[in-house]
């Protein structure tokens, strides 16, 4: 009996990480016998490369999740961050003012969300389908809808560039998930998220002070959507109005692979890694293996519902009435 | 206005419909309900007395089938009859009305008069009968209402007549009405009346559980007197007289299981004037260092709104709040905890815990709103609550423990450990032994007692009576939103608290 204790205490809610290993491991398993070049090391840089974008948003959309609240704008927010940065690159800025603006943009993107939610308490889920539209049309509107060119190298270096070998986005993701991962577990803030999203009446009665976190939280999502929609439009070298439309679900199934609830205090940074790491590879081993784009949507969304299925079930829902 | 129809009207037949005899039921830790018994005869209405915790929602919930009794026997109409589920009694003609309604208040009147049960055509929903029957159905009870109207729109008063409809329309023989009158107005009541005394001359078996005693005498036959799980007293309500069933209420025991011991308070810490939200009406109080104050009342007497509103959890319409003779404005519980105040919630599992959490970050989830830090430190965790598990003997395997595996005794005791951790100067307990064993009761008391003898000052709101007389060195009662008295350590006995309580 003590043995299984301490068992269940040393994995705690890491148990749900098993599943997302298993799954990460028979993907690679799987792709490379299909394709010789999917293990080589050329190969995992270019799926670090393009799991960047959602990656770097991943990280802060986990944290929305573990407090309990929902974005599904993330998608608009980062369109709308790759217009401002095209924009104001344009306008024959330094690259470094046109990082600025674009982080500035997304977090406004996130204060706009979060004044909604916190001040006015509208229903998280809700207010973010409004600002995802709202969001989307302004990225069409500053162009008039079309795409604005980016000539700035130095820039398109964030999203293109190597150091060392290794690719700046990946790079860039890296240290995303690497600070995420300390914020959530050596700081009170951090702390104080996985709290609110337990039980957030009891960390009011706590002298949390609730609404401000989220609303940090909510800021911080933008942010992080900056930096995506840096990465997004320095690697495409383009401000695109109709970019990154699928990436709020796609940022949405690695949290949830990665054990963060959408009823929020559970989740880890790392679960997130590997959760976006089983949709990475997936796209690039069914690209590599010629599967068909359709195809691409319905395996990627069988493997987020039998990974949570196989969780669901681990935790006795077939034995639960309701 | 004038009664049509009173006890008077009426004679109760001397036809048993149902009867509960030798019923024994026990929680773990506690026994609520010792060898009771009880009858009820066609067209009685019988009141189910007694102060909280008596015994008496656990009574009406073995009757109807919610509980099912370690033992004693059930009969209806001289047949015995086994409740394994609250469907068998309600097919069997047992109605309750509970204190708190259950409706769903974003659909019609029809359809909640009709859930479950909605009358089909060819498959689909058939309106016409469903609000035509709807209608028959709350004449009964004299309403005439829309039944295409939004429940959500009624009165509470409307909400529970469509209920009471809702339960007779399936031809119940034993209505069970659990503080029917707590949510209305005196009208509203007058109309309850005649609709209860309308359904006993029908034949309907009533019992009434309220605490409200001027009520009895209007709209009861007899009364049962429960306390500590026991029958103490059944009267005729035409032989009875308050003092009797007061001193029947009451009048228990008290064990040595309280351990506290006579202190000398020092100076006066807190003092509210004036206290005011949507529940209270002006209260105004003092408390003292080393001294436990004891607020009481009875359910809905606005005791346990007094915490929230201090703790700046609830909305302030008005008032003033001093400590150490300065006026402090609480805002939010951050500012109360900051002032040296600590609060024990009543709900331990939805307002004092995150339940999916370990001992140690409970422990350690308001240490932060007084040790500004940007760091957490996991030695510094398990320091802490590994002190407060050995100086509280919280029963947990390790601090990493997640909280919701532990009892209610060692939940309470984290929380415990939570705020004696910040130092607080006062510490509001809200119910703070609710759903615990007598053990952990006892060392929870303990606990209190060393406080106290520290030179804090703790405000207790309990519903218990025991708890209230041997804990308090001073006992506020409220009654409607206000106190309605303020009595010494010395004075106070079960009587006048009780007396305080129902309003004088």
């Amino acid at each position: 009996m003590k043995g299984i204790d301490s068992l269940k205490e040393k994995f705690g809610d890491k148990s749900s990480l098993l599943t997302v290993v298993g799954v990460l491991v028979v993907e690679i398993v799987f792709f490379s016998f299909g394709n010789p070049n999917f293990l080589k090391i050329n190969n995992f840089l270019s799926i670090g490369l393009y799991a960047a974008i959602v990656g770097c948003i991943s990280c802060s959309v986990t944290f929305i999740n573990i407090s309990g609240m929902i974005d599904i704008s993330v998608g608009s927010q980062i369109a709308v961050v790759g217009m401002v940065a095209a924009l104001v690159s344009l306008k024959g800025n330094h690259w470094l003012v046109v990082v600025l603006a674009a982080l500035f943009a997304g977090m406004l993107c996130g204060a706009l969300n979060g004044f909604f939610i916190t001040v006015l308490k509208l229903n998280a889920f809700i207010t973010s389908i409004a600002t995802m539209q709202m969001l989307r049309g302004v990225a069409y509107l500053v162009s008039d809808g079309m795409s604005i060119t980016i000539t700035d190298t130095a820039y398109k270096f964030i999203g293109r560039g190597y150091v060392g070998g290794i690719p700046m986005s990946l790079l860039i993701m890296a240290i995303s998930f690497i600070v995420f991962h300390l914020i959530s577990q050596y700081t009170v803030f951090g702390r104080n998220i996985y709290l609110i999203g337990g039980n957030p009446q009891a960390s009011f009665l706590s002298g949390i002070k609730v609404n401000r976190l989220r609303f940090q939280i909510y800021l911080l999502n933008g942010l992080m959507a900056g930096v995506s929609g840096i990465l997004m439009s320095a690697q495409t070298g383009a401000g695109i109005p109709a970019a990154a439309a699928n990436y709020n679900m796609t940022a949405l199934s690695a949290v949830i692979l990665g054990g963060a609830a959408l009823t929020g205090g559970k989740g880890t940074i790392f679960g997130t890694f590997l959760g976006s790491m089983v949709i990475a590879v997936l796209q690039n081993g069914m690209t590599m293996n010629s599967v068909g784009s359709y195809w691409q949507d319905i395996i990627i969304g069988a493997v987020l519902v039998v990974s949570i299925s196989i969780d669901a079930i681990k935790g006795g829902s077939l034995k639960r009435k309701l | 206005m004038t009664k049509i129809y009173t006890r008077n009207d009426r004679i109760a037949s001397d036809e048993i419909i149902m009867e509960a005899s030798g019923i024994n039921k026990s929680f773990p830790g506690v026994k609520a309900l010792s060898d009771v018994s009880i009858t009820i005869r066609k067209g009685e209405v019988v009141a189910l007395l007694g102060e909280n915790g008596a015994g008496k929602s656990t009574l009406i919930k073995v009757l109807s089938g919610v509980y099912q009794p370690d033992s004693g026997q059930i009969k209806m109409y001289g047949k015995e009859v086994r409740f394994d589920v609250p469907k068998q009694a309600r097919n069997a003609g047992i109605g309750v009305i509970h204190q708190e309604l259950n409706y769903v208040p974003s659909v019609s009147i029809a359809e909640n008069i009709f859930m479950g049960n909605i009358p089909k055509k060819h498959g689909f929903v058939d309106y016409k009968t469903m609000y035509e029957k709807s209608k028959e159905i709350m004449k009964q009870v004299g309403l005439d209402l829309n039944p295409k109207m939004n429940i959500g729109n009624c009165s509470v008063a409307q909400k529970q007549l469509i209920e009471l409809a809702k339960v007779i329309s399936d031809d119940v023989k034993v209505l069970i009405m659990d503080e029917p009158t707590s949510a209305l107005n005196d009208v509203e009541t007058e109309n309850l009346f005649r609709f209860i005394h309308k359904a006993a001359a029908a034949g309907i078996a009533i019992f009434y559980i309220s605490h409200k005693l001027d009520e009895l005498f209007e709209v009861a036959d007899r009364v049962v007197v429960v306390r500590d799980g026991y029958v103490t007293g059944e009267f005729l309500i035409k032989d009875a007289t308050k003092q009797m069933l007061i001193s029947k209420m009451v009048g228990r025991d008290l064990t040595d299981m309280y351990p506290k011991k006579e202190t000398v308070a020092g100076d006066e810490i807190i003092s509210v004037k004036g206290l005011r939200t949507s529940v209270l009406k002006d209260v105004s109080f003092t408390a003292k260092k080393g001294e436990i104050f004891g607020i009481y009342g009875l359910m809905g007497s606005g005791h346990q709104e007094i915490g929230p509103a201090i703790f700046g959890q609830d909305n302030l319409l008005g008032g003033k709040i001093q400590i150490h003779g300065k006026t402090v404005h609480i805002k939010n519980p951050t500012d109360a905890i900051r002032l040296g105040l600590a609060y024990v919630p009543a709900e331990r599992k939805t307002e004092g815990l995150v339940l999916n959490q370990s001992v140690a970050i409970n422990t350690m989830s308001a240490y932060y709103t007084r040790h500004k830090s940007l760091f957490t430190d996991r030695k510094r965790d398990k320091e802490i609550a590994d002190k407060w598990i050995d100086i509280l003997s919280v029963k947990t395997p390790s601090y990493k423990t997640i909280v919701e595996s532990l009892s209610g005794g060692n939940q309470q005791k984290v929380i415990l450990a939570k705020w004696l951790e910040l130092e607080p100067e006062i510490l509001i307990l809200n119910e703070p032994t609710r759903g615990i064993d007598v053990g952990a009761k006892t060392e929870i008391y303990k606990i209190m007692e060393n406080l106290v003898a520290e030179g804090k000052c703790i405000i207790l709101i309990t519903s218990e009576m025991p708890e209230l007389l041997m804990m308090s060195d001073r006992i506020m009662i409220m009654f409607e939103g206000k106190a309605s008295g303020i009595l010494n350590r010395e004075e106070a006995n079960q009587e006048m608290v009780v007396q305080y309580a129902i309003g004088g």
